[in-house]
C-alpha cells in the first residue's frame, strides 16, 4: 500500500512513511503487561495480510513501533495486535480508548508459508510471546482445518499467569482435530498441567519427519533448544520455519536496523527456514 | 553530447551569475578541513581541496528530516514533507559521484522513497575529476570510483587555464552553454584530457591487496578472524566513520512535537551500527552487543552486504572513517590485513 500525493503541479509525490488511518475498535486487557487490541482501517479496507506479517503502529506525537498481527486473516475486517508494555509507543496505546486513532503502516514483511504446510502435518511451537503471531497461523489453520493433516500446538511460558488468550486456548485444548500441549517454567499452586520448557513437550511427542512442518516463534533462547530436536528427528532445514524479532525503525530495508549480517528481518523475514538463518551468525540461533 | 571547453575564469563568472540566483553548493575551506556549503559568490570555492569532512551526499540525506507533519485540529491530519530547494552542488568528487550513484540505486530505484527523490531530482551536479591523490588515506582507485562515468550532469576535468567539460544532460548542456566563450572540445582539447588521464592514471597506485571484486568473497571467509577481535578492542564506538560515509545512511526515525503539543513531525535522524542500541529490542536484548561484532558488521556492509544485495560497493575508497577515526582504523589496512598482511597490536 503506497499512498500518494499529488503535488500542485501535478507531479506523483510518495512518501513510505505515510501511513493508512485506523481506530480502536475494542481493547482487552489480558494481564498486567499485555493488551488485545481490536483495530479496524477508516476507510473500511481490510488489512489483507498473511499470518506472520506485521504492521508499523504511530502513535502521532510519540512514535512509531512495528508489531506482529495476532489475528487470522480469515476472521474479516477487523485485525488484532497483542502488546506488552515495554517503551513509549506501547505505553502511549494503553492510554488510547475506543475510537482512537493510530496510523497503521502495512502489512510488512514475509509471512509463514502456508502453501508448504498445506497436505502436511503443522507443528507449532510457541514460546512466551511468539504465541501472538501463532495466533494468527493457527486461527487460519483451524478455519481451513481440512487443508492440513496432524496439528499439533506446544506452547511454553514462563508462568501461569504470563499464558495469554486463556479463553482461546481452553478451545483449541478441547478440539479433537488439534493436539494442544500447554507448559510453564514456573508452576503456580493452581497449575495442574506440565512444568518445564517447550522442549520437555517435543520429547514426548511422535513426529514425522517426512510429513511434518515445524514452524516455532519464541525467545532466542527457546530456538536454540527446539532447532536442535526438530533437527535430531530428521526434518530437513530448509522445512524448519522461525520467526525473528528484531529492532527496525522503517519496515521497508532502509533504515538499517533490523539487519542480521546482509538480510533484512523486515523485507527478507520475519519468517525465514531454519536453511536460510543457519550461515548468519547474528541470528543467534 | 556533445564535450565543450570553456575557460576557468569564464566558468567562475557563471558560477558567481548562479550563486546569486540560485542555492549553489560548493566545497569551502573550513578551517583544516573543507565543508560543503551554500555560497553568495565563487571566491568562497575550495580549489584542490580534500575530500569535505561530511560528503555531499548527506545534503540528501540530511541530519534531521521530517518525514510526516501531523496535526490535532477538529481532528488528526497527517501529511507527508516531500520538499526540496532547486540545487546546483559544484565540485563533486568521482568517489561522491559513485556513492551518490549508490544512494540513488538504493532510495530510488528500490525503494522509491518520495523524500530523498524530491531532492535528487532537485539536484544539478557538477562533477569534477581527480588528477592526483588527495592523501594517504584515499584509495578510490583499488574501490573503482577514481573514474565517473555516470551520476553528473557535467563532469570538468582542469587543462591548466581551461576545464574540459563532459556534458551528460541536457540541463547540463544548457549550464555549460550559459558559459561565456564555451566551445565545442575538437582534437586538440582531446589530446590535453587523455594526457591529463595519462598522468592521473599514474598518479594513483593501487592501495589494495585485493582485487575489489574479490572484497566480498574476502570478507565472507574471514567471518571467524581474530583481527575483528583486534579491531573491537581498538574502536570506541563513537560512530564518526558512519556520520562521514558517504554511503552510510541508516537512520532512526521519532516524532517531535511542536511546543502547542497539537502538532509535530515524524523525523529520520542519522543513526550508527556502532552503537550499541542500534540492534537492541523493546525487551532488552541487544542482537550486536560485542563491539568487534558491530566493527565487522561496518566493513561487510562497506564491502559485501550492500554489493550483494545493490550490485554496487558499499565504499569508494573516499578515506573519510579513516581521516575521522580517533583510533586510526583504516579500511586499506583492515583489508590489507584480512588477506593477509601483518597486524600490529
Amino acid at each position: 500500500m503506497v499512498n500518494t500525493q499529488t503535488t500542485p503541479h501535478g507531479r506523483l509525490k510518495q512518501s513510505p512513511f505515510l501511513p493508512d488511518m485506523a481506530e480502536i475498535v475494542r481493547k482487552e486487557r489480558l494481564n498486567p503487561t499485555e493488551t488485545l487490541y481490536v483495530l479496524r482501517l477508516t476507510d473500511g479496507a481490510e488489512l489483507g495480510h498473511a499470518p506472520g506479517q506485521f504492521v508499523e503502529v504511530s502513535v502521532f506525537g510519540v512514535g512509531e513501533a512495528p508489531f506482529s498481527i495476532s489475528s487470522s486473516p480469515t476472521r474479516g475486517g477487523e485485525f488484532e495486535l497483542c502488546i506488552r508494555r515495554v517503551g513509549d509507543v506501547t505505553t502511549a496505546m494503553e492510554r488510547l480508548g475506543i475510537g482512537a486513532k493510530l496510523g497503521v503502516r502495512g502489512p510488512l514483511g514475509r509471512g509463514f508459508p502456508l502453501d508448504v504446510m498445506r497436505g502436511n502435518d503443522v507443528l507449532i511451537i510457541a514460546g512466551g510471546l511468539g504465541i501472538v503471531p501463532l495466533r494468527s497461523l493457527i486461527g487460519t489453520v483451524i478455519d481451513e482445518r481440512a487443508d492440513f493433516a496432524e496439528v499439533t500446538i506446544l506452547y511454553g511460558c514462563k508462568s501461569p499467569a504470563e499464558m495469554l488468550f486463556k479463553d482461546e486456548i481452553a478451545a483449541w485444548e478441547a478440539r479433537e482435530d488439534i493436539d494442544f500441549r500447554v507448559t510453564t517454567d514456573i508452576a503456580d499452586p493452581s497449575w495442574k498441567g506440565n512444568v518445564g520448557p517447550v522442549t520437555t513437550l517435543f520429547r514426548r511427542l511422535t513426529v514425522n519427519p517426512k510429513t511434518t512442518v515445524p514452524v516455532m516463534v519464541g525467545p532466542p533462547v527457546m530456538f536454540k533448544h527446539v532447532v536442535k530436536q526438530v533437527l535430531a528427528v530428521g526434518i530437513p532445514e530448509d522445512r524448519i520455519i522461525l520467526s525473528l524479532e528484531r529492532r527496525m525503525k522503517c519496515g521497508i530495508g532502509e533504515c538499517g536496523h533490523c539487519q542480521i549480517n546482509g538480510v533484512y528481518v523486515c523485507q527478507d523475514g520475519p519468517v525465514f527456514t531454519y536453511a536460510e538463518l543457519k550461515r548468519l551468525e547474528e541470528a543467534m540461533l | 553530447m556533445i564535450d565543450r571547453v570553456v575557460a576557468k575564469t569564464d566558468l567562475i563568472r557563471s558560477i558567481d551569475r548562479l550563486a546569486h540566483e540560485q542555492s549553489v553548493f560548493a566545497p569551502v575551506a573550513n578551517g583544516p578541513q573543507f565543508s560543503f556549503k551554500v555560497i553568495s559568490s565563487a571566491e568562497e570555492v575550495a580549489e584542490g581541496y580534500l575530500p569535505t569532512a561530511l560528503p555531499p551526499s548527506k545534503h540528501l540525506l540530511p541530519p534531521r528530516e521530517a518525514l510526516l507533519r501531523f496535526a490535532w485540529h477538529d481532528e488528526l491530519a497527517v501529511e507527508p514533507v516531500i520538499e526540496a530547494t532547486e540545487t546546483v552542488a559544484f565540485g563533486l568528487r568521482p568517489c561522491d559521484l559513485h556513492a551518490l550513484e549508490l544512494l540513488d540505486a538504493i532510495f530510488v530505484d528500490d525503494k522509491d522513497d518520495g523524500h530523498y527523490r524530491a531532492r535528487r531530482e532537485a539536484a544539478f551536479f557538477v562533477g569534477i575529476e581527480c588528477l592526483e591523490p588527495c592523501d594517504d588515506h584515499c584509495f578510490c582507485e583499488s574501490m573503482g570510483s577514481l573514474r565517473a562515468d555516470s551520476g553528473f550532469d557535467v563532469l570538468l576535468t582542469d587543462l591548466g587555464d581551461t576545464y574540459y567539460v563532459r556534458v551528460e544532460s541536457t540541463k547540463g548542456r544548457d549550464f555549460v552553454l550559459a558559459v561565456d566563450g564555451a566551445h565545442e572540445a575538437v582534437y586538440e582539447d582531446r589530446t590535453r584530457l587523455r594526457k591529463a588521464h595519462e598522468g592521473r592514471d599514474a598518479a594513483f597506485t593501487p592501495r589494495l591487496d585485493v582485487a575489489m571484486e574479490h572484497l566480498p568473497a574476502l570478507l565472507a571467509e574471514s567471518s571467524d578472524s581474530l583481527l575483528w577481535d583486534v579491531l573491537g578492542e581498538k574502536c570506541l564506538s563513537c560512530g564518526a566513520c558512519t556520520n562521514v560515509c558517504p554511503t552510510c545512511y541508516c537512520f532512526d526515525v521519532r516524532d517531535e512535537l511542536n511546543l502547542d503539543m497539537k502538532s509535530g513531525e515524524r523525523v529520520r535522524t542519522w543513526d550508527s551500527c556502532q552503537l550499541e542500541e542500534f540492534a537492541m529490542v523493546g525487551t532488552g536484548e541487544s542482537f550486536r552487543k560485542p563491539r568487534e561484532m558491530r566493527v565487522k558488521h561496518r566493513f561487510n556492509r562497506k564491502g559485501r552486504y550492500i554489493f550483494e544485495r545493490y550490485g554496487r560497493m558499499g565504499c569508494v575508497g573516499c578515506g573519510r572513517c579513516a581521516r575521522a577515526c580517533l583510533v586510526d582504523i583504516d579500511p586499506v589496512e583492515v583489508f590489507n590485513q584480512l588477506k593477509g598482511r601483518p597486524v600490529e597490536r
